[in-house]
């Protein structure tokens, strides 16, 4: 953008030495996101649908494959979430979709097939054919791809893999990392188990085990379309594993929908109240508030 | 990394040959070039905009999500612009809304306890409390411009584009905003017991 004259001159005018307003300023300066809350940003919109990974030109497919296959868990959970949304939904008023339906997606429960533009940019023909499971016990089986994809990489990180973050002190590190590709789950295993279990009448997982938030809220969205008792199973175990999560708006949103779907009015009215005082700001409310009505 | 200039380099990925640098600028960043170099500021600017750290995550995540959004109509002018404009938008909005939560101002020292005993950390978390106390003091033109020119070192021309105002008002607003800071700062400084700091 050009600078005129004008601008520089104002500028010029503006160049002060005033000590403390240049200590207050580098004390604003320091203010943010931790690395810990920009990976978590990251998995929430990595979970919306919204991939944040940098990418080569589209022309260098090979080596977005490579990611996929390498082991970047959250890019391949990407994959599967925006495949989710291409399928048509089992119930026509598809509540679920609605609330993660992206803006300018804008596909239409019904259409099928139609993929979503994000999908397209990220699709190599092989990684494609992972998003488009035919029916749903294809589709617990799709679950379960996804870890043992990941989980080649935990055996052999891959060698852009970013630093070990903060959050890997949590009990389940996200799978989205800022600035990096991606991180692999650290301890993906027992991906069969989880493949198609509920967790009901399970005795409880094991902390090496236990699935990670976005593996439980992706199975939970997933069961929202046909079956939304079963995602209230996984929405209650992810609340009893991750109690802090950092998923916990995103986890209340899918409970909602299911108590919703299922006809539950006044629980999902009683939940979705407690969701808007305790999440003002939530970048979810309006979709908490359609639920609602 | 010149923050001036109003487009931002493209994401460079290692391996990419440099015959590449000398390629023409494509016009618009990708939205994960965008949200790799510019969330964390945008996240700051929210929280120096008056969005609470509570907060923040929440916000900035709204940001991002209609940065995605209205990507595709980005006339790709001045990109810092854009993206700060959606950002004071998306403060405003928030603080003027009825579920504002508002706090005062002090709980945002990041981990004051741990600093008890370490003097410098101490004296940087009570200026960030004395700046913060007196940007909530001013008026919310002038913290915007304020904001973005000295902590997110936006151009005029760029604050111009995010407020929707001349640069003879973005500057004017600047220089105000300096102004009643000093006061505030000045005022605290001297109504601080026992405050053993020359202010000025």
């Amino acid at each position: 953008m050009k600078r005129v004259e004008s601008e520089i001159e104002l500028e010029r005018l503006l160049a002060s030495d005033d000590a403390e307003l240049v200590a207050s300023v580098s004390a604003l300066r320091e203010r943010g996101p931790d690395a810990a809350e920009l990976a978590t940003l990251a998995s929430r919109l990595t979970f919306q649908g919204i991939d944040v990974t940098p990418q080569s030109a589209p022309a260098a497919r090979g080596t977005w494959k490579k990611w996929a296959l390498g082991g970047a868990g959250g890019l391949s959970a990407a994959m599967l979430w925006l495949g989710l949304r291409a399928l048509p939904p089992a119930v026509s008023s598809a509540p679920g979709q609605a609330a993660f339906a992206l803006a300018t997606a804008a596909s239409p429960p019904g259409s099928g097939l139609a993929q979503p533009p994000l999908v397209g940019s990220l699709g190599s023909p092989g990684a494609r054919a992972l998003a488009e499971p035919a029916a749903p016990k294809e589709q617990i089986g799709e679950v379960a791809a996804a870890p043992s994809i990941a989980e080649s990489a935990t055996t052999a990180p891959p060698e852009d893999a970013p630093p070990a973050s903060t959050s890997r002190a949590e009990p389940r590190p996200e799978a989205a990392a800022i600035g990096a590709l991606p991180t692999a789950r650290p301890t993906s295993s027992a991906a069969p188990a989880r493949a198609g279990a509920s967790g009901v009448g399970l005795p409880s997982p094991s902390a090496a085990d236990a699935p990670t938030e976005i593996e439980l809220l992706r199975d939970a969205r997933w069961a929202l379309r046909q079956a939304p008792a079963r995602a209230l199973d996984f929405t209650d175990q992810h609340a009893r594993l991750y109690p802090q999560g950092k998923l916990t708006q995103e986890r209340e949103l899918i409970a909602i929908t299911a108590l919703v779907a299922l006809g539950r009015r006044t629980a999902a009215l009683s939940r979705g109240t407690a969701f808007e005082r305790a999440f003002p700001a939530s970048p979810y409310r309006k979709q908490v508030g359609e639920l609602l009505q | 990394m010149d923050q001036k200039v109003g487009t931002e380099p493209p994401f460079q990925e290692v391996g990419e040959s440099t015959a590449s640098r000398a390629a023409p600028r494509p016009a618009t960043a990708t939205f994960p070039e965008i949200f790799q170099q510019h969330a964390r500021f945008l996240w700051r600017a929210l929280m120096n905009l008056g969005v609470p750290s509570h907060d923040a995550q929440d916000l900035c995540q709204e940001v991002m999500v209609t940065v995605h959004r209205r990507l595709p109509e980005f006339d790709g002018r001045s990109l810092r612009g854009w993206l700060y404009g959606i950002c004071v938008r998306v403060a405003r909005d928030y603080r003027r809304s009825a579920r504002v939560r508002r706090e005062v101002p002090h709980d945002e020292l990041p981990a004051a306890r741990m600093e008890a005993n370490q003097p410098e950390l101490l004296e940087r978390s009570e200026r960030l409390a004395r700046v913060l106390r007196a940007l909530e003091q001013i008026d919310e033109d002038k913290r915007t411009a304020f904001v973005l020119y000295e902590v997110e070192e936006l151009t005029l021309a760029e604050i111009s584009e995010a407020v929707g105002a001349p640069l003879q008002t973005v500057f004017s607003r600047i220089k105000a905003a300096r102004e009643a800071l000093r006061l505030e700062l000045d005022v605290a400084g001297t109504t601080r017991a026992g405050g053993a700091r020359e202010t000025g």
